[in-house]
């Protein structure tokens, strides 16, 4: 008895929960339809009749192209942290989750490689239709470049998330969270360009995290926004408010349930 | 050390509801423990707060020398609970891998499955399960580590006949091969044919422990049949050391911790008995016989 390890290795349970989550995502019909699915049919809407516009100086086509798949990520970090744990809430997988040996740790962070992961896929399908339609091929850095920042830019929603999947009610959180997705995404200019819309909307835009992270991925195509320094530092911001908030949500509901 | 939880003094309250009011317990290494109680008697409390998902308002709760949350604890550590769920859209085998890495020392997953009885389910969706072979997952889950110590509250919940004696087994292999195991369920059978010992709990309190022999012996009771020539009357066994007592027709059936005063008192009555059976109290008769006997305390003080 003596010998036997104490713990199980990190690697393994981050492994296995690992491929637990992406079964998960690929079996929820919801999640593909609205991450993932979403994004295409916009893209085939609104982008293909506006190939040869301009928008900030980028290439319309290509403009779309990024924030349709900026939209997606937001909605995989929603999604996946935000209604996932209101779920788990609700069939109180949560409880028996506590109980089993798995740290909260590595329990979020299989979460979040898995999210990264249907991230990439979908920034990957976004810039395939985008660049065949537009006949417009990306240099390699650029692309990278792109990609860094539609998954780095996306640490805020990761939070958000999940401060939403631990204070919502469990039986009303998939219909609240995905409302909060709509409503940042579009009034972020992630699903209608910013400049359509009327002018105070415009200006409440600015209030919302979705709003820095849109300016950031389209300057990866060369639009004209704000210093890099800038959005930089106020997506950070972001991102520890959000932290401080999900940390909150993260202990009132422990208190709520386990104490 | 041979004491593997051990419970202290502990009170629990939610808000100004005192579920636990001063419990003191003791699962000793390799025994079958039962606690057997009411609904709302604490004996979900009681686990919740050894597995660490719940802290006690006053008191301490050790297991296996560590506090219940620490994670080597829980590690050597398996649980059914009420109430908790999986992921529907995984299979069963899936969430049985899943919870296989969470133990240093997991048995194979087929194993698991199999003592669970769910082979022919493995590749179901846990989601479209129904309420008792969801039970067996959660038994699946509950042995997946290879765990020393065992925690199953109130596992036969919703389970068949069949199911529920297969499930017995189960736990029996499992006591043979030197597990602790801590049960909590309100069917007397089921801590009769499987406890070392027993544990009586009512409204927060442990009010009797012991063997299933010895819970029945310190009670003491025994059940009285017998019939009589005319309708016996309620009011002629007035005064006498009867705890329950049934009459149809000319059939009598009472519980008694005194079955021959009873019966000398009816003989010089001039009550003529016939058919006369006296036997051993059933646990049922025992547990009946404590809860309420505190319950008069209560209301007493």
């Amino acid at each position: 008895m003596l010998d036997r390890p104490s713990l199980a290795p990190f690697g393994r349970m981050f492994r296995a929960q690992f491929r637990a989550e992406v079964l998960r995502l690929r079996r929820n019909r919801g999640f593909t339809l609205f991450s993932l699915l979403l994004p295409l049919i916009f893209y085939t809407l609104f982008a293909l009749p506006n190939l040869k516009g301009h928008l900030l100086g980028a290439n319309l086509g290509l403009y779309l192209m990024a924030v349709y798949a900026g939209y997606g990520c937001v909605s995989v970090m929603l999604s996946n942290f935000g209604v996932a744990i209101a779920n788990e809430r609700l069939q109180r997988a949560n409880v028996l989750l506590k109980a089993s040996p798995i740290s909260p740790l590595t329990y979020l962070l299989a979460k979040l490689a898995s999210s990264l992961l249907y991230a990439l896929i979908l920034i990957a399908v976004m810039v395939i239709y985008g660049t065949s339609a537009t006949g417009l091929n990306l240099p390699l850095g650029q692309l990278l470049d792109l990609a860094v920042r539609l998954l780095l830019g996306a640490l805020p929603f990761v939070f958000l998330g999940f401060a939403l999947g631990q204070a919502a009610n469990p039986d009303a959180g998939q219909a609240v969270i995905n409302l909060v997705n709509l409503v940042i995404s579009f009034l972020s200019g992630l699903l209608v360009p910013l400049a359509s819309l009327p002018h105070f909307v415009q200006g409440v835009a600015k209030v919302l995290p979705g709003y820095w992270y849109a300016q950031l991925i389209v300057q990866s195509l060369g639009a004209k926004t704000q210093p890099l320094g800038e959005l930089v530092l106020v997506l950070t911001a972001y991102s520890a408010a959000l932290l401080l908030l999900a940390v909150w949500a993260y202990r009132r509901q422990e208190e709520r349930e386990f104490s | 050390m041979d004491i593997a939880v051990e419970l202290t003094d502990v009170c629990k309250s939610f808000g100004k509801v005192e579920a636990l009011r001063g419990l003191d317990l003791q699962v000793r290494r390799g025994e079958v423990y039962s606690l057997l109680g009411p609904n709302g008697a604490g004996k979900t409390t009681s686990v919740s707060l050894m597995l660490g998902l719940r802290r006690p308002t006053a008191g301490t709760v050790r297991v296996l020398g560590c506090a219940p949350d620490d994670r080597r604890v829980r590690s050597r550590s398996g649980v059914m609970l009420q109430e908790s769920g999986v992921p529907q859209t995984l299979t069963v085998r899936e969430v049985v891998e899943t919870f296989a890495s969470y133990y240093p020392n997991p048995i194979p997953v087929s194993e698991a499955i199999a003592r669970a009885g769910l082979e022919s389910k493995a590749n179901s969706k846990v989601g479209g399960l129904s309420g008792g072979q969801r039970q067996r997952l959660y038994f699946a889950l509950a042995v997946i580590g290879n765990p020393e110590l065992l925690y199953l509250d109130e596992p036969t919940v919703g389970m068949d006949v069949e199911t529920r004696r297969h499930f017995w087994e189960q736990i029996r292999s499992l006591a043979d091969q030197g597990r602790t195991i801590l049960l909590t369920t309100h069917y007397l059978e089921e801590a009769d044919a499987l406890s070392h010992r027993i544990g009586i709990i009512d409204r927060g309190r442990l009010i009797a422990e012991g063997t299933p022999s010895q819970i029945k012996g310190q009670v003491n009771l025994r059940q009285v049949r017998f019939s009589t020539d005319a309708p016996l009357d309620a009011a002629q066994l007035a005064g006498l050391p009867v705890q329950r007592l049934e009459l149809t027709g000319n059939r009598v059936s009472l519980v008694s911790t005194e079955p021959e005063e009873v019966l000398w008192a009816l003989f010089s009555k001039g009550i003529r008995v016939r058919e006369l059976e006296v036997a051993g109290g059933s646990l049922e008769e025992a547990f009946l016989y404590l809860t309420d006997a505190t319950n008069q305390e209560e209301s007493r003080a």
